[in-house]
């Protein structure tokens, strides 16, 4: 058979060798030339070309016809069907010919699909906590949810957070915080993928080159901590909280990766393929933690504090969560009334218009709590008994108070260590309630009137804020537990220096400033009657440096 | 976001004829990957120019029209230094294949006929040459060919497949 043309021949030839060697400039040329001036050279060149192209197709080409038609189809927007990853319902995996239909178009995404079985395969990485989490797996219409806890493994495949927060651990350390809504992937000990939703990565040390990748950007962390906000219609917005990362476009045409460096931020749009940069001043703040707050239910009794019935989440009292009263509203919780109280969660914040009330079961009783934060909020001792023992550690956070309840001489001691913030010299107001006389058949022992105190079993070097002592005796009963401090003793408030001696930056007892230096107890009862307690002790006052 | 169904309308052109597209754009820029971007680029601005289509004109001739058109652009990006083709000769070749499109049509289908008459050897060897991000060097490897065989090879199965393509559609009446 060789019914072809010199020309023909000819550029059959310059075809093979550009197919497989490649073509010098004047080969190039005199092909050119073929195809200008020999129109069977230029038919046997389109049927040629063609018939290599159709050998494509068949030898598996995956032809996508671009990043945004192809997440349209990811959407599920598109009408031929695809390939699904249903395992919970079990359905039937779809017929091969509707594979075949989309599978240059998606073919990606046929490769992260789980194979069809009916079983959940599961990833390395683990749900670290969430706090009122909703999952869902699967996409589109075919979805179902699943439930997950607290080490759980999570599963391959697309996993949907309906509602709540999260925070997943990859095998590599990375730990990520997921806001709901968002669609995640697995995708290796160091990789996942964001379809959407706003996500943090903190990427320890050793786990640097974790990847990111939404379907409008791609990241690789190079160390520490940065936030992705991605959203179904194309845009991602990243910005680099701590260290710096890479960003890249999907597509590969732009193979020049951007590094992007400590608060900064850059939006790529999927739909123009476009990255520039923003002010990440303008973006919405991002979580760094996990919210494992949980807050006093608006509905609670206030009864038991451990108990499921108070708390927003519905359990009881855990210790990998922190717990909050308050928050602007008048909410109160109370200890319950037994010899020894633990309270079982991580932390307890007392906040704006919180308030604890301590109770105690008629006897020497000790209530611990591991974390104490008030924030604003009040301490309020309503004893039974003689006296009451706070331990654990308190932290003052903000300006809170100490009520002691009445002038019935019960005694509120703290065996914790107390701390103030390294920001807020706070304030800790300590005042007392006044018990009122009795008109009816009381006894007699009701009508003795005595000052509450508040003594201080703890030196306090952390404690940095201000003692105003309003009401009730304020009992510093070991050196140091005043810590680096201001005292104000005011109104009804009295002091007992406990024996000890104590050093403050400055004190003011009924308005007066006291000098520099040393001041004894003896001095300080003549210069003071009433307000000095006790039966000894120094005070100190610190020159103050500039 | 809902898809129009202008939108859905596109997607099926597309999904039914980026093969057709890419094979134009291969014939037009001489390489693979290429074409394979050029195509990406091409359905954007088909989809973007897609309320300037009129569904009841020829999609393959408006789509071929923005395709050359990537490739003319494409080309001037590229610099002197890459060009294969001309711009006039690019109208000669595009001008011809428009032409041809239904016969070029039939060829294919009748390609997969001709594969099956190649013997297994070949087919595989051909296939392997084809694969996605394969060259004559991998399909030799694959094959153990000696790369100077493995030229020869292909261009005697290159051959016999055109000629084969050639005789069955020459059989067949045409439609």
């Amino acid at each position: 058979m060789s019914d072809e043309s010199p020309a023909q021949r000819e550029t059959r030839e310059l075809l093979d060798l550009e197919a497989d060697q490649g073509l010098n400039p004047e080969q190039s040329e005199r092909l050119a030339g073929l195809l200008s001036t020999q129109p069977e050279a230029l038919d046997l060149f389109i049927e040629y070309t063609e018939q290599s192209a159709a050998l494509h197709k068949t030898s598996g080409q995956n032809l996508s016809i671009g990043e945004e038609l192809v997440s349209r189809v990811e959407d599920g927007l598109m009408d031929p069907p695809r390939p699904q990853w249903i395992p919970p319902l079990g359905k039937t995996w779809l017929a091969a010919a509707s594979i075949a239909l989309v599978a240059g178009l998606v073919f990606f995404n046929i490769r992260r699909l789980s194979p069809p079985e009916s079983t959940i395969n599961y990833t390395n990485a683990k749900l670290a906590r969430a706090v009122n989490a909703d999952w869902k797996v699967g996409t589109g219409q075919d979805t179902s949810s699943i439930k997950l806890r607290s080490g759980d493994s999570l599963p391959e495949g697309r996993i949907h957070l309906a509602a709540g927060l999260a925070q997943v651990t990859f095998d590599s350390g990375t730990a990520m915080i997921l806001e709901a809504p968002a669609e995640f992937e697995i995708r290796g000990e160091n990789a996942g993928f964001l379809y959407q939703g706003r996500a943090t990565a903190r990427v320890p040390k050793g786990a640097q080159g974790f990847i990111l990748d939404t379907p409008a950007l791609n990241v690789v962390d190079l160390g520490t901590e940065f936030a992705l906000s991605a959203s179904a219609s194309g845009l991602t917005d990243v910005m680099v909280i701590e260290g710096e990362i890479e960003v890249n476009l999907p597509t590969p045409l732009d193979a020049q990766p951007i590094r992007l460096l400590e608060n900064h931020a850059m939006r790529a749009d999927r739909t123009i393929g476009t990255l520039e940069s923003i002010e990440s001043e303008n973006l919405p703040s991002f979580r760094r933690t996990l919210p494992s707050d949980v807050t006093l239910r608006p509905d609670a009794t206030g009864n038991d504090w451990n108990s499921a019935a108070n708390w927003d989440d519905n359990l009881p009292a855990s210790a990998d969560k922190d717990y909050h009263i308050g928050r602007g509203f008048s909410q109160a919780i109370d200890t319950p009334t037994r010899k020894v109280s633990t309270f079982k969660g991580r932390s307890l914040h007392i906040n704006r218009g919180g308030i604890l009330r301590l109770h105690d079961n008629g006897k020497a009783d000790t209530i611990h709590i591991k974390n104490l934060h008030l924030d604003r909020g009040t301490l309020k001792h309503i004893p039974s008994g003689r006296s009451l023992e706070i331990t654990g550690k308190i932290n003052f956070d903000g300006n809170s108070t100490i009520d002691l309840v009445d002038n019935s001489g019960r005694t509120l001691i703290i065996g914790s260590a107390i701390r103030s913030s390294d920001k807020v010299e706070s304030r800790i107001l300590i005042r007392q309630g006044l018990k009122r006389r009795r008109f009816s058949t009381q006894r007699e022992s009701e009508n003795t009137f005595a000052d509450s105190i508040l003594r201080l079993k703890h030196a306090n070097p952390g404690f940095k804020g201000e003692w105003y002592v309003q009401g009730g005796i304020l009992e510093p009963a070991v050196p140091g537990a005043l810590g680096h401090a201001h005292l104000i003793v005011s109104n009804n408030g009295k002091l007992n220096l406990g024996g000890k001696n104590h050093t403050l930056r400055s004190v003011k007892i009924a308005g007066e400033l006291l000098e520099h230096g040393l001041h004894t107890f003896k001095a300080l009862q003549a210069r003071f009657p009433g307000h000095i307690l006790g039966s000894g002790g120094t005070l100190t006052i610190e020159v103050q440096k500039q | 976001m809902k898809p129009s169904p202008k939108d859905k309308l596109l997607f099926r052109l597309l999904l039914e004829n980026r093969h057709r597209i890419y094979a134009y754009l291969f014939t037009l820029i001489r390489n693979r990957a290429d074409a394979e971007d050029l195509l990406q680029d091409t359905c954007v601005t088909l989809w973007e120019k897609f309320d300037d289509f009129d569904p009841k004109t020829d999609f393959i001739a408006w789509s071929f029209r923005v395709a050359l058109w990537k490739v003319k652009n494409f080309q001037r990006k590229q610099g002197r230094a890459k060009v294969t083709f001309n711009d006039e000769l690019l109208d000669i070749i595009a001008n011809r294949y428009e032409n041809q499109i239904p016969k070029l049509g039939r060829r294919r289908e009748v390609l997969q006929d001709c594969l099956e008459k190649l013997s297994h050897a070949d087919r595989e060897f051909i296939l392997a040459r084809y694969e996605p991000g394969a060259s004559a060097q991998t399909a030799a490897e694959h094959s153990g060919r000696n790369i100077q065989a493995a030229y020869k090879a292909l261009a005697r199965i290159r051959k016999r497949l055109h000629q084969c393509v050639t005789h069955n559609l020459d059989a067949q009446p045409e439609m």
